[in-house]
């Protein structure tokens, strides 16, 4: 079969699983063989992964499972193409940081399948309780940079992307409060009070975690008050970006200046690397920093030295199945520190370099802040 | 202040004291203890990478390269054990009276060349506290990070030797035969956990020689008579990050205990792991070299080749430049790393 008519059935068969978590109906397959037929057609298309799956003795033919389909470690995407096809690059996404001078790419055919699930399952885990609607579509305020600004940033572009299906209001009104690095405190203002003079409707202000860090240091002691039942939702590490606060202390004082519960202010796990996202729920799981996975993706703590799945509690790296990353990696290796709870994971940091035991220079060293 | 003439007689006793260690079984087996090396590989880095056969002109000429302070204060936070022999001897050269402070990790090198000294002028310590240093300076070896923090804390100048690697670069002038021996010593001394360790190779040709390069230094590290030393957790989960990455740029050769892998030249330098893990990378042209080499630069503290004219055209001025199979054996002639001004 074509490589381009394989990529849009497949991409075809994770839609379809999206829709069926939309409209709650059962699931129209296995998660599993739908991650082997991707398996499959990434290793017949991308002579790297045909090389990992031959290294860790997996035979593609007999392979039922996705916990046995060779994880793609993320740095892979710094250093070489992780993409089924050969010519073009019709969407990339780039991370924002670089190893030995080089940045990681996710290249993409198109965004259907990404916007598809980011938006059913960032609606479900965002919106419920908020709107009055169907959809629920409440108005939403993105403490981060437009999308001319980072065109290739994929949390820019999902971000954008809510803002615009799920905002009640963005035609005409200021979405975008970090315009060339510098807050726009006297827009958002602007915005919220109008918000609360037309009846008090829930927002959702989403961003990254330092830009909340440096907003909090901007604001002081101050608050700035959000209508009731709003939701923060907030994402991504400091590292070098800002100082660096605990979640535990972020989500308080996010919670303190906006005026709104600590449960209400939810956090995101996402990186470039992934078509999906994670969320914790609102109330008990965000204040314990549990994320739930859509259907389509699951984070299996995993041991380092052996990549085999820990023991139930143990913490280990993500090892991070991904439907929806059709022409990439549907397996990717993280070097994220999490445990599984309950229905969910947390996340515990990233697990650090080792010590170095003589002058050799370590490569965390050589990706520190100097 | 003293004469060359007593400078050097101080420092010659430092490498006759290092000479007599070099035949001390019971150090042997206390740094195989502290180091995690083999006892083959501690053999090998106490008689063949100890600089000891400095004649006594050498180390006039070397003593020559200090000038004077009443005392250097050595600390010695990560390096590999042969270099506290250096390090006291650099420090003897330059200061009236030296203290050291052994590394936590591996204290018995150090440890064992002051008790034998028995000079009253060099004394042992097990911990220094930098802000109450008055007089003299200090040297320390380890992390641009500790080195920071010393520098922060101190009233006395601090000179600061951090942390680095080899890189090489194989011409298409020799056959990889040629150079296989000194390659093998250049990774396996130390289990690549010195600054001057051979890391990333570049083999000038294309994709096809960096790939028979590859092939051959994965054969000689199968057979190579010194065994690596135990990888820590830490070490191991690192090693299989590199394997598995490297599997999706290239060709990746993986032996009982260490890691050859093969990227195409359009591949960034990255720097593998330590632990006899080395990166060969295929460099069309020389010109390439340099610039694969940019991000990395500032820590290339050895550079080895068989055209050492030519590649110091190419690699960073404050690399030492040898030829392959002596990048871990620089000679007596001053600091090891050549970035300390």
């Amino acid at each position: 079969m074509d490589p381009i008519d394989e990529s849009n059935g497949l991409h075809d068969r994770v839609q379809a699983m999206v829709a069926a978590f939309d409209g709650n109906k059962p699931e129209p397959e296995s998660p599993d063989t739908l991650a082997c037929d991707i398996a499959r057609f990434q290793a017949r298309n991308i002579p790297g992964f045909a090389r990992l799956c031959a290294r860790h003795d997996v035979d593609l033919q007999e392979l039922v499972s996705a916990a046995d389909i060779p994880a793609v470690p993320t740095d892979a995407f710094k250093l070489t193409r992780v993409f089924a096809f050969q010519e073009g690059e019709p969407v990339v996404f780039q991370t924002s940081g670089t190893t030995v001078g080089r940045r990681g790419r996710h290249i993409m055919r198109c965004t259907d399948t990404y916007d598809h699930a980011a938006l059913a399952f960032g609606r479900r885990m965002l919106m419920p309780l908020m709107g009055g609607t169907q959809p629920p579509v409440v108005p939403i305020m993105v403490l981060g940079p437009p999308p001319n600004e980072q065109p290739d940033s994929s949390l820019t572009h999902m971000l954008s992307m809510f803002a615009h299906t799920m905002g009640s209001d963005a035609n005409g009104q200021e979405t975008y409060f970090l315009r060339d690095g510098v807050f726009d405190l006297a827009k958002l203002d602007e915005r919220v009070a109008g918000i609360l003079l037309k009846g008090n409707q829930p927002v959702l202000l989403m961003g990254t975690s330092f830009a909340f860090v440096h907003f909090l240091d901007a604001m002081g002691s101050d608050t700035f008050r959000l209508p009731a039942r709003s939701r923060v939702m907030q994402t991504g590490g400091f590292k070098g970006k800002s100082r660096e606060v605990s979640a535990t202390e972020l989500r308080r004082e996010i919670a303190r200046v906006f005026c709104i519960e600590e449960g209400d202010v939810l956090s995101e796990y996402g990186m470039t690397e992934l078509s999906s996202q994670f969320y914790t729920h609102a109330g008990e799981d965000t204040l314990a920093g549990i994320f739930t996975e859509p259907p389509w993706a699951h984070v299996t703590p995993v041991n380092p030295e052996t990549l085999e799945p820990v023991e139930d509690g143990k913490t280990g790296i993500a090892r991070i199945v991904d439907l929806c990353n059709v022409d990439s990696a549907v397996a990717i290796q993280t070097q994220d520190l999490v445990r599984r709870e309950g229905h969910g994971f947390v996340l515990l940091g990233r697990m650090p370099g080792v010590a170095p035991r003589g002058c050799s220079i370590a490569i965390d060293e050589m990706l520190g802040p100097s | 202040m003293r004469s060359v003439r007593e400078k050097t007689r101080d420092v010659m006793r430092i490498l006759d004291v290092a000479r007599e260690l070099q035949r001390d079984d019971s150090l042997m087996k206390k740094l195989v203890a502290s180091t995690g090396l083999s006892i083959e590989g501690v053999q090998k880095g106490m008689s063949e990478h100890l600089e000891t056969d400095a004649t006594e002109d050498d180390v006039e000429r070397f003593v020559l390269k200090f000038g004077d302070v009443s005392r250097v204060t050595v600390i010695l936070a990560a390096n590999v054990f042969v270099a506290s022999l250096r390090a006291i001897a650099c420090a003897r050269a330059k200061g009236e009276r030296v203290t050291v402070r052994p590394s936590s990790r591996e204290p018995e090198l150090a440890a064992a060349i002051v008790r034998a000294l028995d000079d009253p002028n060099i004394e042992l310590v097990s911990s220094v506290e930098v802000r109450n240093l008055r007089e003299g300076e200090i040297h320390v070896y380890g992390k641009d990070e500790t080195i920071a923090k010393f520098r922060a804390a101190a009233h006395v100048p601090v000179i600061g030797h951090g942390h680095g690697l080899g890189v090489g670069w194989l011409t298409t002038k020799t056959s990889v035969l040629d150079v296989l021996a000194g390659l093998e010593s250049d990774i396996i001394a130390f289990d690549q956990r010195g600054c001057l360790s051979l890391r990333v190779l570049f083999v000038e040709g294309g994709p096809a020689r960096a790939e028979e390069v590859g092939r051959a230094l994965h054969r000689a590290l199968n057979t190579t008579k010194v065994p690596r030393g135990e990888l820590t957790r830490e070490e191991r989960a690192e090693s299989v990050r590199f394997s598995d990455t490297m599997t999706m740029v290239g060709e990746v050769f993986t032996g009982h205990a260490h890691v050859v892998a093969v990227a195409p030249a359009d591949a960034p330098a990255i720097v593998p792991p330590t632990g006899r893990h080395v990166l060969v990378r295929s460099a069309l042209r020389a010109a390439e070299v340099t610039s694969a080499l940019a991000p990395i630069a500032k820590w290339v503290c050895a550079f080895g080749t068989d055209d050492v004219a030519r590649a110091k055209m190419l690699g960073p001025s404050h690399a030492r430049f040898s030829a392959l199979g002596r990048m871990q054996k620089p000679k007596l002639d001053g600091y090891v790393d050549l970035r300390v001004t």
